[in-house]
């Protein structure tokens, strides 16, 4: 599918890409992925956009109203000098921009992938590279466009995007993102199939939990540093422990530590009332606002089970074979459940933390049951 | 009519860059072409340029290099608006991360004016301040090379920034070759020669730089021939720089097998083990 330039703006940011992945495609795998390595690129990318003597006009309003780029000195600064547009190139807000960009300036179906974290769906994303289908994910922090696209993340997915071994008649928006917001940003696309992919509250704080749990053990910098009275080796003892036997002492130490993950901060901020953090914002703030958006939206499918909705999920987002599984943590829920002393006293033990995600949990209940039948068989 | 004047400033890269146009048909061999080193040869002595045909220069490809720029006499002679086109100096260093001036090394000339081991070995040095010697120093080198050696994933991305920060600066870009093929095929013999494959690369985007700001018309066929110049030529394959194996190894060189040899000056073909004995040895 050609590239059609919906305006003069798209236009320059479509060509200055381009150039951009060809000065600097070779280089990248190589550069830490650090600000200092950005600005080398910027000097790099500037001097070659000036050699090459073409211009790339883009209107600073392009970049604040469109991109929405929330740069204010970039904005303010704005003269679209090559050093400007170097930056511009290399900057989160364009790279969070692409899948935009692409249903600005392709005639592409859009699918949404709206995967709320710990509800088993990454091996979904497999399947659809597999398919070579394009998957642009959000991109809203520097770290996240190094890990997802790496340091040029616009140009780097342009180039992924138009590779002759990808298809280009559809484009997959995946990860985590809050629904009512991406909705919101894709305008009239909004109105594409797609799926929002949960799991219930209980079932993802376990799972937040044994996650958090195999990181400790695997020294992950960024949860070992959020524990630091935790020993890799120490988990692991507990762990075997309490797995192998029924032991109280090894229950109630596996039971202790599981408490004293929860009470992390970094805990607590990630996997707290989660739902909430997927389905609310300004505008979408309880049941009832939620229902009226499930239901002005009713292509978006809730997709409460990864295994049970297989062939839903399937169907929604038009692909074929089976979902790969991929299960990294060390640890069971029914290990985990029972150090609490089973399910039952396991929810007890997590209620406070889910309230209003069990609220957002019981709306898409009500959605999933009303839409998967008419979704998986249309008349 | 007068053929332009090039002036190629630069070490010994671009002394061979220089001879090299003087291989290419078309509009290439109109070309006048002077070198100047950047650098003072032990054995060789600076070309000089007629002032005259520095003050009708029409393009300068210059070398960068900080330490020694473009000298001010020759600026001065040159026309105001002469065009430069920058290039950087063709090293890298990740191959070889114990690279060090051996104190032992000296200009021997006409035989060695680098001396007999330009390139030496910082744990070897160590050990030899230890007051090891000889087979005994070879032995401790195992254990103690390995200890000293350093996060060379880390050390690849800081070459990685060396290596484009410097292309950032200049007009022909050498990081991207580099980087892109060093895992795949032999590039570099010593830290600062690079080989044939490489050497083609870089000529023939100097040549289409070259042409392009002489407003030559394009020869199709310039940077094929450049790389086919050196396809079974290595200027500086006469001495090799031998790579440690536990380097290759984690930097997975698909190219480099542990039986692999290196030439010394006087011909030998010696193994990692060979070569570095005879260095210890300073023999």
């Amino acid at each position: 599918m050609p590239f059609r330039a919906r305006s003069r703006d798209d236009d320059s940011v479509y060509r200055c890409a381009k150039l951009c992945h060809d000065i600097a495609g070779e280089v990248l795998e190589f550069l830490p992925h650090t600000r200092e390595s950005q600005r080398i690129l910027v000097d790099l990318l500037t001097g070659r956009l000036a050699a090459s003597g073409e211009d790339f006009p883009i209107n600073v309003r392009y970049i604040a109203e469109t991109i929405k780029c929330p740069d204010e000195y970039l904005i303010a600064n704005w003269r679209g000098s090559y050093e400007n547009l170097a930056w511009l190139m290399v900057h989160e807000a364009l790279s969070h921009f692409f899948a935009r960009f692409v249903l600005d300036n392709w005639p592409v179906e859009p699918y949404l992938i709206h995967h709320v974290p710990k509800s088993a769906g990454t091996s979904l994303y497999e399947l659809i590279h597999a398919q070579s289908y394009f998957v642009a994910y959000p991109q809203t922090t520097f770290s996240a466009m190094c890990v997802t696209s790496g340091l040029v993340g616009f140009p780097a997915q342009l180039a992924e995007f138009e590779r002759h071994s990808t298809r280009q008649d559809r484009i997959y928006l995946g990860g985590h993102f809050n629904l009512p917001s991406m909705l919101d940003s894709l305008g009239k696309h909004g109105n594409c199939q797609g799926i929002s992919l949960v799991r219930s509250p209980i079932e993802s704080i376990s799972s937040a939990i044994r996650y958090v749990w195999t990181l400790i053990e695997q020294k992950d910098a960024a949860w070992a540093a959020a524990y630091p009275s935790f020993a890799p080796q120490q988990l692991t003892s507990i762990r075997e422990a309490a797995t192998r036997s029924d032991d109280s002492a090894a229950l109630a130490a596996m039971r202790e530590t599981a408490s004293a993950i929860l009470q992390g901060a970094l805990f607590q901020e990630n996997y707290d009332e989660l739902l909430c953090q997927y389905y609310y914002n300004g505008k979408v703030d309880d049941p009832t606002t939620l229902t009226g958006l499930l239901e002005e939206y009713r292509n978006i499918v809730p997709c409460i089970d990864m295994a049970r909705d297989e062939e839903l999920i399937r169907w929604q987002l038009r692909i074929d074979g089976k979902i790969p599984r991929v299960n990294v943590s060390l640890l069971s829920h029914r290990d985990l459940a029972r150090a609490f002393g089973g399910d039952q006293a396991f929810r007890a033990a997590i209620a406070p933390r889910i309230l209003r995600s069990s609220e957002i949990y019981g709306v898409l209940c009500a959605q999933h049951v009303r839409s998967a039948p008419t979704a998986v068989m249309p008349s | 009519m007068a053929r332009p004047i090039v002036i190629v400033y630069g070490n010994c890269q671009a002394g061979l860059f220089a001879d090299s146009f003087h291989n290419f048909i078309g509009s290439a061999a109109d070309w006048d072409v002077h070198y100047i080193m950047s650098f003072v040869h032990p054995a060789e002595p600076q070309h000089q340029v007629p002032r005259a045909d520095v003050a009708r220069c029409a393009l300068v490809l210059e070398q960068l290099d900080n330490a020694h720029p473009l000298p001010g006499w020759l600026r001065e002679d040159l026309p105001v608006n002469v065009p430069i086109v920058r290039f950087p100096p063709i090293d890298f260093n990740l191959l070889w991360p114990f690279n060090f001036d051996d104190p032992r090394n000296v200009s021997e000339p006409p035989d060695y004016p680098f001396g007999r081991f330009p390139y030496g070995d910082r744990v070897v040095v160590e050990l030899l301040r230890e007051g090891l010697a000889d087979r005994a120093l070879w032995q401790a080198y195992h254990e103690r090379s390995l200890a000293r050696l350093p996060d060379l994933k880390r050390l690849r991305g800081l070459e990685a920034q060396r290596l484009v920060a410097r292309d950032a600066a200049v007009d022909i870009m050498v990081s991207d070759l580099v980087l892109a093929n060093h895992r795949a095929r032999p590039l570099f013999w010593t830290i600062n020669h690079p080989t044939g494959w490489l050497l083609g690369r870089v000529l023939a985007r100097l040549l289409r730089a070259a042409q392009e700001r002489l407003g030559k018309k394009l020869d199709e066929t310039t940077e094929t021939q450049a790389v086919e110049l050196f396809s079974t030529w290595e200027p500086f394959g006469h001495q090799h720089q031998p790579i440690h194996p536990e380097v290759a190894r984690r930097l997975g060189l698909e190219w480099w097998t542990p039986d692999r040899s290196y030439l010394y000056f006087d011909g030998s073909r010696l193994t990692f083990e060979e070569f570095m004995l005879r260095y210890i040895r300073f023999s």
